[in-house]
C-alpha cells in the first residue's frame, strides 16, 4: 500500500509543482518494487487534492505505467476529491480503478459500450481468458480476445502470459486489485 | 493635464471603477501624464473594486503616470477599509496618497483577526504559500455555515482557489494577488484572484493558433467563454488547459457569477441552465488598459 498522505507530507495537495514533487516520490516507490505489478494507493488522510495536483501525481503515474502496472485507489474520502481525480484522468483518457470497500469501479476514461460486458466478466472473477468470455457470451474467440486486449491496453485490466491447453501461450486477464 | 476620476457615494464594483476611469480619460491612457482618484466620503468599494483600483494605480505609476489617491472627508471610512484589506501594503510607493498612507498597516496589525475576510495576499512564483487555499476555504466554510450545502460548497471552492492561484504560479512571470470577503448584509462572498502578467489572450492565442486555426475567428469574449466551457491550453499535452473549466464546473454548481477582466474588456458570466453561456456573457469594451487577468467569483450565502 502506498500512503499518499505520507508522500505529500500534508493533508491537502494543490498545484502542478506540488503534484510533480509527489510524482517523483511515487515513481521512486514503484521503481523500488520492480517485481510488483499492481499497487494500492491509499488516500487516507488526504483532505483535498485539486485537479492539477491529481493530474501531475497519481494520474501521471497510472499513465506512465499503462498496460504494464496497475494502480487502485482506496480510502478516497470525499466526493469532491473523487471528482477531481476523475477530471484529471479524463483529460488524458486514463482509467483509474477505485475501491470503495464494496466493489471496484473506474474513474476517468469510461469503458466503451462495446467492451462493458467483457470488463464486467473479468471483474467478477479472479482471472479470465478470452475463450471463457467467448463461450459465456456467445462471441467469437477473436472478438473476445480483441475486447480484452483493448481493455488491457487502455489500462482497465492487467494481463499475463500463460500456457494454453493447446500447447501454445495465451493471455490471462485480471482486475487490477 | 490632470485627469480626475471621481468616486461619489455608494458601492463600486471593479466594473464601475473601470467605467469611472474610462469616462475620465478622453484618449488612450498610455501617454497619460497625471491622474487623480478622488474617493468621496460615503464611497464604498466592493472587494473586486479594491483590487481593480490597486492594479490600475500600480500599472499607471509603472508606466510613468503621476498617480494621486485622494480620500476626501474628515475621516475616510473607505481609506480605513482598504487599509484593513492591505491595500497600502501592495500599492506602488510612487502613488501619492492624500492624506498620507497609514504608518502602520491595518492588515498587518489585524491580519487573520476577522473571520469574514482574507486580506490581500501576494502570490509570488518564487515563494509558494502552500496554506493559502486552505485559509481561503476556512473563511468561506465559516461564512456559508448556514447553507445546507456548506460542506460541498467549501470543498468545491477549495479546488477553485487552488486552481486559480496555481494558474498564477504556472502561467505568469509576475506576481499576483488574492483576497476574499464575506458580505453578510449582502449575502454574498467575493473572491478575487489577479495578476499583472501577459493576460489570458496573449498567453493563449499565439500558441493555440500555431496548433490549429479552429479558434482564429473567435472574438476574445467567445474564446474566453470557450476556455471556461470546454477548456483550452497553449500546451499540446492534453493534461493542461482544463483548470479554468474545472473552476467553472465547480462554480456553476453553486450559481456563482464569474467576472473576468482582460486587457481592455470585462466579461461577466452568469450561470444559465447549468453552464456559462455566450448568450449570458455581459461584455464591456473600450476599458482602460489593464495588464494581466483579474478573475472574481461571487457566491450567494443563503440557499
Amino acid at each position: 500500500m502506498i500512503p499518499l498522505n505520507e508522500l505529500m507530507g500534508r493533508s491537502d495537495g494543490w498545484g502542478r509543482a506540488m503534484g510533480r514533487e509527489v510524482f517523483q516520490k511515487l515513481l521512486a516507490h514503484v521503481e523500488g518494487h520492480s517485481d510488483q505489478s499492481t499497487f494500492r494507493i491509499s488516500l487516507k488522510g488526504v483532505k483535498r487534492a485539486d485537479v492539477s495536483f491529481c493530474s501531475e501525481s497519481i494520474v501521471e503515474l497510472a499513465r506512465r505505467f499503462r498496460a504494464s502496472k496497475g494502480f487502485c485507489l482506496v480510502d478516497v474520502s470525499t466526493s469532491d476529491l473523487e471528482e477531481n481525480i476523475d477530471a484529471a484522468a479524463r483529460r488524458v483518457d486514463q482509467p483509474l480503478m477505485i475501491w470503495d470497500g464494496h466493489k471496484a469501479r473506474f474513474l476517468g476514461m469510461p469503458v466503451s459500450p462495446g467492451n462493458q460486458a467483457a470488463l464486467a466478466f473479468v471483474l467478477e472473477r479472479p482471472q479470465a481468458r478470452a475463450a471463457e468470455f467467448a463461450q459465456a457470451c456467445g462471441v467469437t474467440i477473436a472478438n473476445a480476445s480483441s475486447k480484452m486486449k483493448s481493455l488491457w491496453s487502455a489500462g482497465f485490466l492487467m494481463r499475463r502470459e500463460s500456457a494454453a491447453d493447446t500447447g501454445g501461450t495465451e493471455f490471462v486477464y485480471q482486475r487490477i486489485a | 493635464m490632470i485627469s480626475i476620476v471621481e468616486f461619489a457615494g455608494g458601492w463600486s464594483t471593479a466594473a464601475q471603477v473601470d467605467w469611472a476611469v474610462a469616462r475620465a480619460l478622453r484618449t488612450d491612457d498610455l501617454g497619460l501624464a497625471e491622474i487623480e482618484f478622488r474617493l468621496h466620503e460615503g464611497c464604498k468599494l466592493w472587494l473586486d473594486g479594491v483590487l481593480r483600483l490597486m492594479a490600475l494605480c500600480n500599472q499607471m505609476a509603472g508606466r510613468g503616470t503621476k498617480v494621486r489617491l485622494s480620500f476626501l472627508g474628515e475621516q475616510s471610512p473607505v481609506m480605513g477599509y482598504i487599509d484593513r484589506m492591505g491595500f497600502f501594503d501592495h500599492l506602488d510607493p510612487l502613488v501619492e496618497t492624500v492624506p498620507e498612507r497609514p504608518l502602520v498597516s491595518g492588515a498587518r496589525m489585524f491580519r487573520g483577526g476577522n473571520n469574514g475576510l482574507v486580506e490581500i495576499v501576494p502570490i509570488a512564483a518564487a515563494h509558494r504559500d502552500d496554506d493559502l487555499p486552505d485559509r481561503l476555504t476556512g473563511v468561506l466554510r465559516q461564512a456559508c455555515a448556514a447553507r445546507t450545502d456548506a460542506g460541498l460548497l467549501s470543498e468545491a471552492a477549495s479546488t477553485l482557489f487552488s486552481e486559480l492561484i496555481g494558474n498564477v504560479h504556472d502561467h505568469t512571470r509576475t506576481n499576483g494577488h488574492v483576497a476574499l470577503q464575506v458580505y453578510p448584509g449582502g449575502s454574498k462572498v467575493k473572491v478575487v484572484v489577479c495578476d499583472d502578467g501577459l493576460g489570458l489572450m496573449d498567453t493563449l492565442r499565439p500558441a493555440l493558433n500555431k496548433r490549429t486555426d479552429a479558434y482564429v475567428h473567435l472574438t476574445d469574449v467567445e474564446l474566453l467563454v470557450e476556455m471556461f466551457r470546454n477548456g483550452l491550453s497553449r500546451h499540446p499535452d492534453p493534461k493542461h488547459g482544463q483548470g479554468l473549466k474545472d473552476c467553472a464546473t465547480k462554480a456553476i454548481r453553486f450559481q456563482a457569477d464569474l467576472d473576468v477582466r482582460l486587457a481592455r474588456q470585462n466579461v461577466l458570466l452568469r450561470p444559465s441552465r447549468g453552464a456559462y453561456q455566450p448568450a449570458t456573457a455581459y461584455c464591456s469594451e473600450g476599458l482602460p488598459l489593464l495588464r494581466g487577468t483579474h478573475i472574481a467569483f461571487t457566491f450567494g450565502l443563503a440557499t
